[in-house]
Order: structure tokens, then C-alpha cells, then sequence
């Protein structure tokens, strides 16, 4: 049966048209991955879910109540829907589990031991409940993040919608938070969450929206859209998020830039720490030591140096290829380019063997640290 | 307006006086020195210098049509005149000559009289045009002036000995009712604050015997020389007085027939300043003409009451004002919007001590309305602007997400700001409006010009009696000064007890289970 019912969903502003025909329906207990570009209405969407945003024209069912209507009580609506959003948004002036315990007393008329008992099995299902007589400054923004989704539990709702809950945070706190996400699916509560994380997206939903351009390109599940997507605009978006691209256009290149878009690529991969810091090495090692004198020493202005990393199943390896065409183009032969290559690894076997002997039997050691 | 409620005196207060009379019983009585000899003889000898005068007095014109090129400065009183004198601000200051022989005895050594006078004045009576009292005073005033009351009334107020100058009680039966008589409080022995405040003197006597013979009773209060023309002329007194006739003040009054010819003169500084006693006999006798004689400390008690009246009333509920402007704001209706935008406007740019008069004079001229009244209303409007307009800054500092989290978990945009919005809100703008408070306390000090007796207006009254600076503006800036730091102590206790990071980390009424 389904609990949410979208027709014809239309947004527009002045300027521009978030959201142009979105179709959409929901079954009670399912877990939907809306994935898709940036600025794309995905957010749009989910926001006019709970009507935090007015659609310009187009049906919204909720649990049988038209969002639209204009009798429709949008406050006892939403106490159905909980959600969360990008930037979490704790109630600074009062302690976390008076986060938890505020909208159940004044809005569903709880009892304060109630909420307050509550409010702790809630912290404790997210693993903050020593933390609960924290002041929410005091807390990471991963914790910061769990508490406002146990917030959003504490009204009991029937729907969650997320809105990126997890961009906001830094790379070593997403996965803190998508495993509490992972777990309330498995509780079977009703869940849209807006994400960039397409492994949550492959490995916890039940069903993926593609959004693009203000449409609903592909609904399916995650195998589906991830292995057979049927639209091109799906097939090009897979294929970029599992991939990280990177040209450097100048001998003075942002070093800072590239490794923290490298890092955030790992992250959001789920590529092992050890993988990325060996990604990043061999990044390093290639750009500043080899490819980079070269280019100085050619007097190539531009390099034209393109990264491009890909990740294999399950993050256990990575590919990382660089495009030299530049060079090649001025006269730095094939096997020069070998030679550099072959260079690049001894340099970076240099860097990860800490050091090296031979035992009595004349076995070689390299002590790798 | 000038009575003295019996004010509750704080022990620490009685203590004070206590010690200060303890003081006192220790220091010899102070004697006066010789009349010192004035640096100028006479008129001509003045041509080209700066003048010192009352704020309102028209002296400058007579001075001006005898003495050839005089600057002029105006000052709130004879006191600051002289005062002015003294410290060589000023060359000369002129009042009528009763006043400045007055000044020149109370301020021995420092400054002298000018033997010759500068000429004669007819001072009088004014009333609104077309009042019918202008004629009855006329009559009453011939009649006195014919049977020798007028005569007594001079000889009595300019007497040396202060223990005759005490004034009839009203026990007549008043037919007519009461009249109010505006009168300036600052000029020895015409019009001045004795003890307990009460104003006295001959302009004040004469006033209660005319009032005697029309069946009035008479209410008298004191109001600065600059605001008696807009008081009677706005229907705040039925009458003022008195003061020298001239063709523009008669054309806003009708003045009564003259009630005294006399003399205005100049004081000027004494040739070499003559030593009047050491240095801690000058100051404890300072100290005792400021507070002790005539109990003036009463006065001052009583002003501070009205100081902190106005500024506890004005705050309350400017800041309530100020938080209906918060939710006015937050109707999002654009007229509303507009409306606190041009009140904070208009606030913001006039400053209070014209609203004040605007409102005490223009809005409610024809009210019979206290003038603590108006001052709260006064400062309760400035007040709300400011404060309104700290609270919406922190309001609209608060993340907007807060509101959206808020809505999304149910909550109405009402209780959005209520429980979540403005406690947060508040723990920013807290510190910042109790500054603005204190300041409040401070601009309480204009409430004088609209003849309310507060902390200031009493240190003003002081002066004009012992026509000294020092003690009663000392006295004055150390009780603002203490009052303020007070003020900020328990305003800053308070908001600690509401600031929540403060708060201990438990919550109240639960068990753990």
C-alpha cells in the first residue's frame, strides 16, 4: 500500500523551475535513495514532501491527506514525517535529551518521564547515550547528526525523509551516521533520504530514485540502476561518482585542492584507509617529484596532467591512470615514459619501505611502515 | 509635583547620613570672609566682554542697549553663571541685582558685585491670552502695591535672616479650585527650593496671596527657565512668573501689571581671591550647604526615587514594546513591517530629549498628565526602539534552519519562536540590552526640561540655592556612577541565572530508570 502519492509535481520560482513533472509512489516500508547531480530538485522534492516548500501545481498524497489542500494541518502532517536535514540543527540552548524530549511533551502531549525515558532508548539505538546531558556544541557533527535523527525518531513518525544527511560532515563521520541510517531501515520505518553516497544508496535502500533536472529519470532497484541503468543520463552519473577525475593545468597547481577532493572521493567510496593514503602517495610522488620537473624542464607551460581514479568492487583497489599525452606531443618518447613510470614505482617502493636488509639465509626484508 | 513622598530609607542610607553627621559636629563652623573688591567698576569698562546668562533670560538686551559689544552664553542657572565667572569663562554674569548680592554672599572672596547696576526691570506675572486671571491679577496687584503688602513681601524675602522667609499655609477655602503655577526655582529669593523641596520665595508667596484673594488654592512646581513659556503657553500651568516683560514673550503671554521694579547687575570677579578658611573647612562647609541645610539630601533621595522610577517602568515596558515590535516583524505583514521600521526610524533619529518635550508639550499639552508619566512614556518608547531592534538582529542571527527543523517536527511558526527561536535569540541579545538599559538610566537625567524632579533636576535645584558646583555635581555623578554599577551587578546575575550554558546538567522531574 502506498503512503506516499506524488502527481504531477510542479515547483517553479522566478528564475527557475527546481522541479518540473515528478511522478512518484512510495510503499510503506520501503527505503528510497534519491541520487542525481547537485541542483537537480532532489531536495526540492523531499521538501515539498513534508510542505516546507509550496508546489506551484500537482498532487501530494500523504497516508491518504492532500499535502496541497488548503484546510490540510500541516503541523500534525508533519509530526508523521520526521526529518532530518543537511545541517542538523540541534536546539543549542537546551541538553541533548532535551533535543529528544521537547516535541514529544509539547506536541503529542507526552509525559516528561516518559520523554525523558524515551529519549534515552533513542540515544542509546543511535550510541549516544552518554551523551545525553551534553550540550550539543559539545558534540562532533557526526554525533550532532544522530542526535537530530533520534530527535526525529522521538515524534514516533511514520515517514523519514533525509535531506543529504551526511554532506555536511567530514568523511571520517559519514559512516557513522549511515550505519544508524542502515539500521532504522532494517526497523522498517519508511525512509526517503537525498544522498551522494552511492554505496548507502547500492547497499541499504530498497529502491532508487535517478533525479535529474527536475525530473524523475529512473525508479528501480539498486542493482538495477546501478548495474543495468536503462537511461543514459543514469549510466553517465553512475559511472562519474565511481570515478575521480583530475586535471592539473599549471606547473603551480592547488596540491591542498586536489588532495582533499582525492580524500572525499575515498571517503564517500568506502576505499580503505590504507588504500587512500597509498592512492595519495602515489599521487604525490608522481605529480611533485617526476611530472612536474619534467614539465619545468621541457618548458611546458600547461602539462595537461589528467588523474583519473577508478575504484574496484568493493574498494579493494584502485585504478589510478594518468593521461601524458601532452608530454608525448612534445617529444618526450614511449620509453622515456616508461622509464618514467618505472621511476615512479622505485620512488614510491622508497617511500613505503621504511628499510631494507638481508638475513643470513639471504632472504631480502623490506620493513614497510 | 514637588512634594516629597516619605521615601523608605534603606538602612544603608541612614547610616550614611549617620556618619556624615558625625562628620560635621567635628568641623568648626565656617565664618565668612570680607567682601572682596569686583575687577571692574564699572559698565563701560565691560564693553567687549562674554556675558553669562540665564537660559531664557532676556537680560542681554538691556545689557547689549548699555554696553558696547558683549558676547552672551547661556547657562541653566545663576549658579553655573557665576560658576562661569569663577573659572574665566565667562567676564560677567547678570541676574537681578536681589540674586546676585544673594550669589556674591555664598560665594565670598571669589566673585564681587559691580556697584552700579545695568537698569531697572518690572518683572510680572503671564498667562495664557484671553485668561481671565490676567485682569483679577492686575486688581489684586494694585491693591497690594497700594496697601504696602508688596513692600512687606521685598523686605521679608530679602532679609538676611532666613528664618522669617516661611510661606502661608493654604487653610483658605478655594471656591475656584486650584491653579498651577509654573515657576523657574532657580532664582533666589524670588523663586527657589527650600527645604524639603518646596518651592519658596517672593514670586511663590505673592503668587499664594493673589491666589488667597481670587478663593484659588495653588499648586506650585518647578520647571527649567527655558520650558515656563511652552508650560503655560501648552496649558500645563494656568499660570508663570515671574519674569521681565518684553514685546516677543507678550505676544506668546499676557504678562500682569509689574509686581516688583527692581534692578538686574552684574557680577564680575573679585580682584585678588580672598583665602576664606583652609581648604577642608571650605569643603566640609560645601558639603554641609549641599546636604545637611534644609535637609537638600531629602532632595536628592527623592530625585534618585524618580530617577529609578522612570528608568524601572521605562524598561519593563520598553521592553515589552520592544518585543512586540520583534513579532510584529514576524507577522511578515509588509504594512506592519513598515510601521516598526518608521517608529525605529523616527527614534532613532530625534533625539529623546525633543520627543520628550514633543510629547509633554504638543501630544499631551492638553492633558492634565504627570510628567513622570510622560517620561516613562518617553523612554518607554526610545527604550522599545533600541531593545526591539536588538532582539529582531539576534532573531534574524539565528540559523534559519532552527525554523525549518522546527516546523518539520510539527510545531506552528508561533511555537517555532517561542520555544525554539527566541531563547536562543535571547542568549545572544541579553548583554547587549543590559548596556542599553544603563544607558536608559543615564538619558533619564533630561526628564528636568519637562519639570520632573529627578536625580539631576535635584543637584540643579541644589546648586541654584548654594551656587556652588562641586558637591552637588559630584554627588550626582557618583550616585549615577553607583547606581549604574549596582544596576549592571544585578542585571548581569540575572542573566546568568538565565543563561543556560550556565545552568547545571540535569533534568529536573525524571528518575532514571
Amino acid at each position: 500500500m502506498s503512503i506516499i502519492e506524488v502527481k504531477h509535481l510542479r515547483k517553479e520560482y522566478p528564475n527557475v523551475v527546481p522541479l518540473s513533472d515528478v511522478n512518484a509512489t512510495v510503499d510503506e516500508g520501503e527505503v528510497i535513495s534519491i541520487i542525481g547531480p547537485s541542483g537537480t530538485g532532489k531536495s526540492t522534492f523531499i521538501r515539498c514532501l513534508n510542505g516546507l516548500e509550496k508546489p506551484t501545481s500537482g498532487q501530494i498524497i500523504v497516508d491518504g491527506v492532500d499535502m496541497c489542500a488548503p484546510d490540510v494541518d500541516l503541523p500534525k502532517m508533519r509530526q508523521k514525517m520526521g526529518m532530518v536535514f543537511q545541517n542538523y540543527a540541534l536546539f543549542n540552548h537546551k541538553l541533548v535529551v532535551e533535543n529528544l524530549m521537547m516535541a514529544p511533551m509539547d506536541l503529542l502531549g507526552m509525559s516528561k518521564q516518559d520523554a525523558y525515558d524515551q529519549a534515552l532508548d533513542l540515544l542509546k539505538l543511535v550510541g549516544l547515550k552518554d551523551k545525553a546531558l551534553s550540550w550539543p556544541h559539545e558534540l562532533s557533527g557526526g554525533q550532532r547528526q544522530r542526535v537530530a535523527i533520534a530527535r526525529g525518531l522521538a515524534m514516533k513518525p511514520k515517514i523519514l525523509l533525509f535531506d543529504e544527511p551526511t554532506s555536511a560532515l567530514d568523511p571520517q563521520m559519514v559512516s557513522e551516521v549511515l550505519s544508524v541510517i542502515t539500521r532504522l531501515a532494517e526497523r522498517g520505518l519508511t525512509m526517503l533520504v537525498v544522498t551522494h553516497e552511492m554505496r548507502f544508496a547500492r547497499d541499504a535502500s530498497t529502491r532508487v530514485f535517478y533525479m535529474d533536472r527536475g525530473e524523475l529519470w529512473e525508479s528501480g532497484t539498486p542493482k538495477q540502476i546501478f548495474e543495468n541503468p536503462q537511461r543514459r543520463e543514469t549510466r553517465d552519473f553512475v559511472f562519474r561518482v565511481r570515478n575521480w577525475n583530475w586535471v592539473i593545468n599549471s606547473i603551480n597547481y592547488d596540491y591542498a585542492a586536489m588532495f582533499s577532493s582525492l580524500q572525499e572521493f575515498c571517503a564517500r567510496q568506502f576505499i580503505g584507509r590504507h588504500i587512500t593514503l597509498k592512492c595519495q602517495l602515489a599521487l604525490e610522488e608522481n605529480t611533485s617529484s617526476i611530472l612536474i620537473p619534467l614539465a619545468q624542464e621541457h618548458g611546458i607551460a600547461d602539462p595537461h596532467i589528467a588523474y583519473e581514479l577508478s575504484v574496484g568492487e568493493g574498494g579493494k583497489e584502485a585504478d589510478l591512470s594518468v593521461d601524458l599525452s601532452k608530454f608525448t606531443a612534445s617529444g618526450i618518447s614511449r620509453d622515456m615514459a616508461v622509464a618514467i613510470t618505472d621511476d615512479i614505482s622505485k620512488r614510491i617502493l622508497e617511500n613505503i619501505v621504511q628499510r631494507q636488509y638481508m638475513d643470513s639465509s639471504g632472504k631480502i626484508h623490506f620493513i614497510i611502515g | 509635583m514637588v512634594h516629597i513622598s516619605k521615601m523608605k530609607k534603606t538602612k544603608g542610607l541612614a547610616l550614611l547620613y549617620a556618619a556624615m553627621m558625625l562628620a560635621l559636629t567635628f568641623i568648626p563652623a565656617f565664618t565668612f570672609a570680607a567682601e572682596a573688591t569686583p575687577a571692574y567698576q564699572t559698565l563701560d569698562e565691560l564693553s567687549g566682554k562674554r556675558f553669562a546668562y540665564v537660559n531664557g533670560s532676556v537680560y542681554n538686551q538691556s545689557v547689549q542697549e548699555k554696553i558696547e559689544g558683549t558676547t552672551e552664553e547661556f547657562y541653566p542657572s545663576l549658579s553655573e553663571c557665576v560658576a562661569a565667572v569663577e573659572a574665566g569663562k565667562a567676564d560677567a554674569a547678570v541676574q537681578l541685582s536681589y540674586c546676585c548680592q544673594l550669589a556674591v554672599n555664598r560665594r565670598p572672596g571669589t566673585v564681587a558685585l559691580l556697584p552700579e547696576p545695568v537698569t531697572e526691570v518690572s518683572e510680572g506675572f503671564f498667562f495664557p491670552h484671553g485668561s481671565k486671571l490676567t485682569a483679577q491679577f492686575n486688581d489684586v496687584i494694585s491693591r497690594f502695591s497700594e496697601d504696602g503688602t508688596l513692600a512687606k513681601l521685598e523686605k521679608k524675602w530679602v532679609a538676611a535672616d532666613e528664618s522669617g522667609k516661611t510661606l502661608p499655609e493654604q487653610d483658605w477655602d478655594a471656591p475656584n479650585g486650584t491653579l498651577k503655577f509654573a515657576t523657574s526655582g532657580v532664582i533666589e529669593p524670588f523663586s527657589y527650593v527650600g527645604e524639603g523641596g518646596q518651592p519658596k520665595g517672593y514670586d511663590v508667596e505673592l503668587g499664594l496671596l493673589i491666589a488667597r484673594e481670587l478663593g484659588y488654592h495653588l499648586e506650585v512646581f518647578t520647571i527649567p527657565m527655558d520650558s515656563i513659556f511652552a508650560s503655560v503657553d501648552s496649558g500645563k500651568a494656568d499660570f508663570g512668573g515671574t519674569l521681565t516683560k518684553t514685546p516677543e514673550r507678550a505676544s506668546v503671554c499676557e504678562f500682569s501689571e509689574p509686581v516688583m521694579p527692581t534692578t538686574i547687575s552684574v557680577i564680575v570677579k573679585s580682584k585678588e581671591a580672598v583665602s576664606s578658611g583652609g581648604f577642608l573647612e571650605r569643603l566640609a562647609d560645601s558639603f554641609k550647604k549641599t546636604f545637611i541645610v534644609e535637609d537638600r539630601w531629602m532632595l536628592i533621595l527623592s530625585g534618585l526615587g524618580v530617577t529609578v522610577l522612570i528608568s524601572v517602568f521605562s524598561g519593563a515596558f520598553g521592553l515589552l514594546l520592544g518585543y512586540g515590535t520583534v513579532l510584529a516583524r514576524r507577522s511578515g505583514v509588509r504594512s506592519v513591517g513598515k510601521i516598526v521600521d518608521g517608529y525605529q526610524a523616527l527614534m532613532g533619529r530625534i533625539p529623546i530629549v525633543v520627543v520628550l518635550m514633543l510629547l509633554y508639550y504638543v501630544v499631551f499639552g492638553a492633558l492634565d498628565i504627570a510628567g513622570e508619566i510622560v517620561a516613562i512614556i518617553a523612554f518607554t518608547l526610545a527604550f522599545g526602539a533600541t531593545a526591539g531592534a536588538t532582539m529582531w538582529t539576534a532573531v534574524k542571527g539565528i540559523d534559519p534552519i532552527q525554523e525549518e527543523t522546527g516546523l518539520a517536527l510539527g510545531y506552528t511558526r508561533r511555537q517555532v519562536f517561542s520555544k525554539i527561536i527566541f531563547p536562543q535569540a535571547r542568549q545572544q541579545f541579553t548583554p547587549q540590552l543590559m548596556g542599553q538599559f544603563i544607558s536608559l538610566v543615564k538619558d533619564t537625567a533630561i526628564v528636568g526640561y519637562i519639570a520632573v524632579q529627578d536625580l539631576t533636576r535635584a543637584g540643579d535645584l541644589i546648586r541654584a540655592r548654594t551656587m556652588e558646583a562641586f558637591f552637588p555635581l559630584i554627588a550626582t555623578a557618583i550616585i549615577y556612577f553607583l547606581i549604574c554599577l549596582l544596576l549592571g551587578r544585578v542585571l548581569r546575575r540575572i542573566a546568568e541565572r538565565y543563561d543556560v550554558t550556565n545552568r547545571p546538567r540535569k533534568v529536573e522531574g525524571v528518575v532514571e530508570k
